[in-house]
């Protein structure tokens, strides 16, 4: 019984269990390449975002989709595109230079908070590595921990008890990391203006004051929706902002 | 004393006096209800740094909709409306009533008049009388010579200038002058202008003494950085400042402890400074270099590389620190990259802002990893940095560099290839970096796991469930495992059903032999030894005298007991007596055991 169980749950693990892209999506991914070298970026951006829709989930794709943006001159898309590929590769120095690039060309010059490099170096897992890489590797240190504590129950070694401890607490920090960051992109999310120009006003309306002007490309921290209207965060100005003229982050 | 004793009235009739009485109530209030609207204000002279309160009072019904007051010509609302109700019941005449206050700070002086303010009431539209105000300015005199009362509190607004360039750094102060008067709270003020980014000086507010028209002050000053982001005539202020003023309460002479110690009450009071303009102008066109990138205020540039020879694809950090005085969150300086002989990387930024002298500055440090691809190689291109010097009204570009180098080849180094080369232009013995270009895309990217995030994956929920799955099992088998091996009476209980499994195995040989005695021998064993097997105890302990009180104690049915005991019996008569070995008889017995066997099995689980 202990066999067969074995069995099925093998053939099960190793039948298709890691959902690959259809072929569709990654046609649409070299037919936007293709558009983008030969300057079709209208076409480029229109492909791209379709293998998106097709669930081609992979920040390359993003960071393409930002450089059609970038060419066709709407920063604020732009870095739209860059900061979500940002999440999926965040070691990708093209990525980072790219974001930089557009962020340089933008009117306001708002330029985010930058975290120190020694404190970047010391959180490296927080900053140099995806939620979805944390996810796998959480996952990974989880099962070996049960494979270790499986072995323990019929050889009770100290050394495979203390490989499982050491196991255990690498699968705290990467798995408490994770849900930082979870929790980070839901509770602070980000919002950049893809509008030449936009009105920052005091209240949730069109006759509520103006208070600042912000243009394509300026990125702010979004503090809650209410009715279309986005309250935002702009350095320490507050204000509210037309849902339509800002593309928001979402997890 | 009534000289009688009232009966209690019955259900019905009371109900009914209830019912009465409410009606009567509602009605002789709703008889009475006429609404009236009555705005009133608590001063009429006013100072152009005090604050008015408008109280409009709705009488005769509490049913109304409070006036938002957002556009009244020449006032700015600043609080409100705080809403009361009131509601009283005299000789049977009831009156409601709900009142809205707000207050309003002058916008400018001379006649100002508030409303007529419309007022929805009890579902019908209402308008209030207008009031007119007198504002007076900084001499606080009325145009019929009356000196407003007390001039012993003013706000002053104060800039170093009414014209700046964009992005220039303005310092503007708020300072609170009161004297023969005692403040005892000062709420921050609000510095959030229309057009301006404000910074904090950090601190807390400078107290100390002042002359002003001839008489000292104490005064409270609070400071920010304010810097411009777009050009035209900003309007400043006014800027409203709550204050707690800590006042003698005359009402209360007649207490004793309050005569001899004197009583105090707070008073919150809404102050607000006169309002100011600054020009904003737009940096000026002439003479503007290509580098300039909206940086105003005065700067120094120092930059370097290191080290300053290298092996071909070993990377050199050039340097850059930019430092002064300036809007340092809003500027950046375009480092050159991409040209043909290098890879360059994202610099790496780190910055030190602050305010010191009343000034917004600070240090930004750039550093960058440049990667010689080329022997061909030989200098790193100039930084360029160019600004508005607001002291002396022009541009000032600095250029540090070109950084010379030394590349030497290695052949064994790896390729690196530049595909999209930035648009470069070779100008007086330096490069000069046109346009700042973005990577080219990525060509390939992983099929496998790019449709979906982790968390919707299979194979990650397979990680997540079945290796716990699994560790459960494999516990409970080695644990299982283990008691075997240390538990005698574990293990003969579980061994139990094997063994009488044989037993019963060789009677059935016994009687395909015809052999009654060893037979009934297997079958007296079976029985025996399963009962010692599943009670712990020797076997031969168990016999047909013996078996009740050892089943008795496991709490056996007594009818299963005397079965038990009874074929026991037949089995040890049949074994040692002679007489002749009965098939069905035996075949009947084989039956019987294996039922006995079963419910025992079942009793002694």
């Amino acid at each position: 019984m202990i066999k067969k169980t074995i069995i099925i749950a093998a053939i099960f693990l190793f039948s298709g269990t890691v959902s690959a892209v259809s072929d569709e999506a990654y046609n649409a991914f070299i037919e936007a390449n293709n558009a983008y070298l030969s300057t079709n970026y209208s076409k480029a951006i229109r492909l791209y975002q379709k293998a998106i829709a097709l669930k081609l989930n992979s920040g390359g794709v993003y960071y393409n989709l930002g450089n059609a943006y970038y060419r066709e001159g709407k920063l604020g898309l732009a870095i739209a595109s860059y900061l979500k590929a940002q999440r999926l590769m965040p070691r990708n120095a093209d990525i980072a230079s790219n974001l930089k690039t557009a962020r340089n060309q933008t009117e306001n010059r708002i330029i985010p908070y930058e975290v120190n490099p020694a404190l970047k170096q010391f959180l490296f897992l927080y900053f140099k590595f995806s939620l979805d890489e944390l996810l796998w590797v959480s996952g990974a240190l989880f099962a070996c921990l049960f494979i270790f504590l499986s072995v323990y129950a019929f050889v009770p070694a100290a050394i495979i008890k203390r490989l499982a401890f050491v196991i255990g607490v690498f699968l705290i920090i990467t798995a408490l990391t994770a849900a930082v960051k979870v929790y980070k992109y839901n509770a602070d999310k980000v919002a950049v203006v893809v509008k030449d120009k936009v009105i920052v006003r005091a209240g949730p309306g069109k006759s509520y004051a103006s208070r600042i002007e912000l243009y394509d490309g300026a990125e702010m921290k979004v503090l809650r929706i209410e009715d279309k209207w986005v309250k935002i965060q702009v350095a320490k100005e507050k204000g509210w902002i037309s849902e339509k003229d800002v593309k928001i982050l979402h997890f | 004393m009534w000289g009688y004793i009232q009966k209690p009235l019955r259900g019905d009739k009371m109900k009914h006096l209830k019912l009465t009485l409410f009606l009567f109530i509602i009605f002789s209030g709703k008889a009475f209800s006429e609404v009236r609207i009555i705005a009133t204000v608590d001063k009429k002279l006013i100072s152009i740094h005090e604050g008015v309160q408008l109280e409009i009072r709705v009488e005769g019904t509490q049913q109304a909709t409070p006036p938002l007051l957002k556009n009244i010509k020449g006032f700015r609302m600043v609080q409100g409306p705080v809403e009361s109700t009131q509601m009283s019941i005299v000789n049977g005449r009831q009156t409601s009533s709900i009142s809205y206050s707000y207050i309003l700070v002058p916008l400018g002086t001379g006649r100002q008049t508030i409303g007529p303010i419309d007022i929805t009431a009890a579902g019908k539209n209402y308008r209030t009388k207008p009031i007119t105000i007198e504002v007076v300015g900084n001499n606080y005199k009325a145009a019929n010579g009356k000196k407003v009362a007390n001039p012993n509190i003013l706000l002053l607004l104060e800039t170093q200038k009414n014209k700046a360039y964009i992005n220039e750094q303005i310092l503007v102060t708020l300072t609170l002058y009161f004297r023969n008067i005692d403040i005892t709270g000062v709420d921050p003020p609000d510095f959030a202008f229309d057009g301006f980014v404000p910074y904090d000086i950090g601190g807390r507010p400078v107290q100390e003494r002042k002359s002003y028209n001839d008489l000292i002050y104490n005064t409270v000053q609070f400071r920010k950085i304010l810097v411009p982001i777009k050009t035209g005539k900003l309007s400043l202020g006014p800027v409203p400042l709550n204050i707690t003023i800590s006042e003698a309460d005359n009402r209360r002479r007649d207490d004793l402890f309050g005569s001899f110690f004197g009583h105090y009450r707070q008073i919150n009071k809404v102050v607000q400074s006169q309002p100011l303009s600054i020009d904003v102008l737009p940096v000026p066109e002439a003479g503007k270099p290509a580098s300039f990138d909206g940086a105003v205020g005065v700067f120094s540039l120092d930059a370097k590389i290191s080290p300053k020879t290298v092996v071909e694809g070993e990377p050199v950090t050039l340097s850059v620190t930019l430092s002064g005085y300036g809007n340092l969150d809003n500027m950046s300086i375009a480092l050159p990259t991409n040209t043909a002989d290098f890879r360059t990387y994202e610099p790496e930024t780190t910055k030190r802002t602050g305010i010191s002298n009343g000034k917004l500055g600070g240090t930004k440090n750039y550093k960058q990893v440049w990667v010689p691809i080329s022997e061909k190689a030989t200098s790193i291109p100039a930084v360029q940095f160019s600004y508005f010097d607001v002291n002396s009204g022009k541009y000032k570009e600095i250029t540090r560099g070109p950084f010379p180098l030394k590349v030497t080849k290695d052949s064994g180094a790896p390729k690196l290839y530049v595909t999209e080369k930035a648009a470069i232009e070779k100008k007086g013995g330096h490069i000069k970096i046109l346009r700042q270009d973005i990577f080219p895309n990525i060509i390939k990217i992983s099929k496998a796991g790019a449709s979906q995030r982790a968390y919707n994956q299979p194979l990650f929920f397979l990680l997540i469930i079945f290796p716990p799955a699994t560790w459960v099992v494999l516990f409970g088998i080695a644990k299982r495992q283990r008691r075997l091996k240390t538990d005698t009476a574990f293990f003969r209980r579980l061994n139990a059903k094997k063994l009488v499994n044989v037993r019963l195995k060789k009677a059935r040989a016994a009687f395909k032999q015809n052999n009654g005695q060893l037979f009934y021998a297997e079958l007296s064993d079976a029985l025996c030894h399963f009962i010692a097997d599943k009670l712990h105890i020797a076997a031969p302990q168990i016999s047909s005298a013996s078996v009740k009180g050892h089943l008795e104690n496991a709490g056996i049915n007594k009818e299963i007991i005397e079965d038990i005991s009874r074929t026991l019996e037949e089995y040890d008569f049949e074994r040692f007596s002679n007489s002749s070995f009965s098939g069905d008889k035996a075949k009947k017995q084989l039956k019987h055991c294996e039922r006995l066997l079963q419910n025992l099995d079942k009793s002694l689980k």
